[in-house]
């Protein structure tokens, strides 16, 4: 346990880690017998599903019911590792009733959350197959997105939402939206996705504004985004997603301290990457270097971190700081190698540069422009990487677009912008 | 801003975007409390009664949901009782947005005539509801506005059987059906899977499939039988099953006060199966039927086959009013919905 002591930053990220690791798999005493199935006493739909599990153990209803259960506490609560007890109840549904529908879209589910986006696809398709159920629709075309076959996820998303116009499949059209370049639209269709929610489904209303919130922060619209992360917090208290994305706009306003507090919340109930390196960042430009330091050993430890830790990210985080480049690049490249979304090829290009292979840089980074995404971070890596090609009239305009559209995009990167465009202005 | 409707009427002779007959009909605002909405029934909720050419009424706003049920039994069938009593009404406190109808009989039928009496074959009428959203575009050009065209997302005739005979991965496609073209749901209903598990829990006894006491519950309507006489309520149109909700509009209604919950399965020829009243248990007759506890079934029509029931048995606000349209009026708002939810 030392060497995480050694990691982390304050007692409440210490407590976060290990408590996340430890709660829901540790029983009390050595001699104690392992519940096969962790009761989580605040969580009356996991407490019921227990009960139908102990009243029919021979059904795999219940051992549904009990995944559903623990998929939407770690929704609400952020406990992801609740998806691993998840994951172990499907199994158990599938083994008493291996073709119980319910279960297998569970699993369908859970492949997603755990990245195995092929895997995904296939037991999707395999559903759809089965019946035209806007279920596996819903799988197929996030796994399409995640995969980056976004002309597929887009013709995926307009069957879906016209076989169930509904709150899920108008955030899914949202998205699709957003990604290919219409933030605008996209903002609509989260209204909608907002409006036409279950009223009794909180966390869905949540998150709906949450996904709302992330695309005004990036078109730096910080009130408006601040206004739905607050409604979403009104709706599930302490809802992670809205707790980072509020923080992440109070830092775009300056307002340190308080974004401190708010991504440390958020960390705390859900320890991802990139909230340790968003929490790193801020703790920076408050001069608190010893504390961004641990912030970023902890989001690189991903055994530290377990399933919460995000390739992506942390190559992204490498390069950026310039901490390990042949790291960061061999990361990207492995990732890249599995899905080609345009985020994979984007980190994949601000590696490639950051060793100085601009050439090979450009190309991958048009590739993460390649449906018109408007996204600073995007604009930012490709303009940088013309610069460094000594095309300083496209540099400019990418550079200037990037600071347009969200100016404090990335607390650090945003200054890296405004230096480069005086150096070539 | 106050919200208005407008009704339309499709028939053989209006085609098929039928013909609007009342417009700027009005919705009553929701019932805040007494400071802002005092006597919520006398001042909106009567006065929002809208009538039509044809002698009809209608209404469409808020009102209690008179309909009781113990929601564990969808939940896993996660079910504090599985008699009449013990139960908690998931729904107590809650106000739905409703719309009631009334329509002389005559012009449902397919003689267009009130029917001579209930063996005549024009008695039984089939009702369905649907209810639809609008897609939009998900890519461009232009703004993702909604589609002209509605799509339906839900469809509803016999109450729960989406909950109780489709098959979870043909919900979606079932909801999005016309009953003209039920065909592909009928294998579910011969053999569904909730009595599977009615039988897995409870460790009760099950009629084998093929469920064609199923059938004719939910899609050919009831047969000649001893306690209703001929034609109760089968209404084959085209000779082929379709679900819907039958009607024989040629039984009397049955007085409010001497009303049965259980319909037919306790002597009421009035009530569901035959139309489905707001009254009606419709959630314990559902489970008995499943269960095989009905008089189609009688190797299984003994305890607890035909005493299942989620031990909700009667509408915790009260008794329906006398008068159109008849659902009691909304909760007001103001008061905390008392914690039922256990």
């Amino acid at each position: 346990m030392s060497k995480y002591i050694s990691l982390v930053l304050s007692a409440g990220i210490l407590s976060a880690a290990v408590a996340f690791s430890s709660c829901t798999r540790v029983s009390s005493t050595p001699q104690a017998p392992v519940p096969e199935f962790p009761l989580i006493a605040d969580s009356e739909p996991v407490v019921k599903a227990i009960k139908a599990v102990d009243a029919a153990p021979q059904s795999s209803a219940g051992y549904v019911q009990l995944a559903g259960a623990y998929i939407n506490t770690a929704r609400r609560t952020g406990n992801f590792y609740l998806n691993a007890d998840a994951r172990r109840a499907v199994a158990k549904a599938l083994e008493i009733s291996p073709q119980d529908s319910s279960a297998r879209r569970l699993k369908a589910s859970l492949h997603l959350t755990y990245h195995e986006f092929a895997e995904g696809l296939k037991l999707g398709e395999e559903l759809y197959a089965e019946g035209t159920d806007s279920f596996a629709m819903g799988v197929i075309t996030d796994a399409h997105t995640q995969l980056g076959n976004y002309p597929q996820a887009a013709e995926w998303a307009q069957k879906l939402v016209d076989a169930k116009p509904n709150s899920s499949s108008y955030a899914r059209a949202a998205l699709i939206r957003a990604l290919n370049g219409d933030n605008d639209g996209a903002a609509e269709l989260y209204k909608l996705s907002a409006r036409t929610a279950d009223p009794a489904d909180k966390e869905a209303q949540s998150w709906t504004l949450s996904q709302l919130g992330d695309l005004y922060w990036r078109n730096g619209r910080y009130d408006e985004a601040e206004r739905v992360y607050d409604e979403s917090l009104s709706l599930t208290e302490n809802y992670n997603l809205a707790l980072l994305g509020k923080g992440r706009t109070r830092a775009a306003k300056g307002d340190l301290d308080s974004a401190a507090s708010l991504v440390s919340g958020a960390l705390e109930r859900s320890p991802h990457t990139s909230y340790a390196i968003i929490l790193g960042d801020i703790k920076r430009k408050q001069g608190n270097e010893l504390a961004a330091q641990k912030l970023y050993q902890l989001a690189d430890n991903a055994s530290l971190l377990g399933d919460l830790h995000d390739a992506h990210r942390i190559a992204l985080m490498l390069a950026d700081h310039d901490i390990d480049l042949d790291k960061a690049l061999a990361i990207a490249e492995a990732d890249y190698a599995g899905i080609k979304d345009i985020y994979a090829a984007d980190i994949l290009s601000w590696c490639l540069y950051k060793k100085g292979r601009f050439a090979e840089a450009r190309e991958k980074s048009r590739e993460a422009l390649r449906i018109n995404t408007k996204d600073a971070v995007l604009f930012y890596h490709a303009g940088m990487i013309e610069n460094a090609l000594g095309n300083h009239t496209e540099a400019r305009q990418l550079l200037r677009s990037a600071i347009e559209l969200n100016p404090a995009f990335d607390l650090m990167q945003a200054e890296t912008v405004r230096k480069t465009l005086s150096a070539i202005s | 801003m106050p919200q208005t409707y407008s009704v339309r009427r499709v028939d053989p002779t209006t085609g098929k975007n039928g013909k609007v007959i009342g417009t700027d009909l009005k919705v009553p605002p929701a019932n805040v409390g007494p400071r802002v909405t005092p006597d919520y029934e006398q001042n909106l909720g009567q006065p929002a009664i809208g009538t039509l050419p044809n002698g009809g009424r209608v209404f469409a706003g808020n009102r209690d949901e008179y309909f009781y049920i113990d929601l564990g039994v969808f939940d896993g069938l996660n079910l504090r009782s599985v008699g009449e009593t013990g139960g908690i009404d998931s729904t107590k406190g809650l106000n739905v947005s409703s719309i009631a109808i009334e329509v002389p009989i005559q012009e449902l039928t397919r003689s267009r005539a009130v029917p001579a009496g209930p063996t005549s074959p024009d008695a039984v009428i089939g009702v369905w509801a649907t209810a639809s959203r609008q897609s939009v575009k998900v890519l461009g050009p232009g703004a993702p506005s909604k589609e002209d065209k509605w799509k339906q997302v839900s469809r509803l005739g016999n109450p729960l059987v989406n909950e109780v005979v489709i098959p979870l991965k043909l919900k979606d496609a079932f909801n999005a059906l016309s009953p003209e073209n039920d065909a592909v749901a009928a294998p579910f209903v011969l053999d569904p899977e909730l009595p599977k598990l009615l039988q897995a829990v409870y460790g009760i006894a099950i009629p084998p499939a093929p469920r064609n006491d199923l059938v004719s519950i939910f899609a050919t309507g009831i047969p000649v039988n001893p306690v209703t006489g001929p034609n109760y309520t089968t209404f084959l149109s085209d000779g082929i099953p379709h679900e819907y909700l039958r009607l024989n509009v040629a039984i009397a209604p049955t007085a409010i006060a001497s009303q049965n919950r259980l319909g037919l399965l306790g002597g009421d020829v009035a009530g569901f199966p035959n139309g489905r009243r707001v009254f009606d248990d419709v959630t314990d007759i559902a489970l008995r039927a499943v269960a095989g506890g009905t008089p189609f079934t009688p190797a299984t029509n003994v305890a607890p086959n035909n005493t299942l029931g989620d031990g909700v048995s009667f509408n915790p606000e009260g008794p329906l009013l006398t008068r159109f349209p008849y659902l009691l009026p909304p909760n007001q708002g103001n008061q905390p919905r008392s914690s039922n939810q256990q």
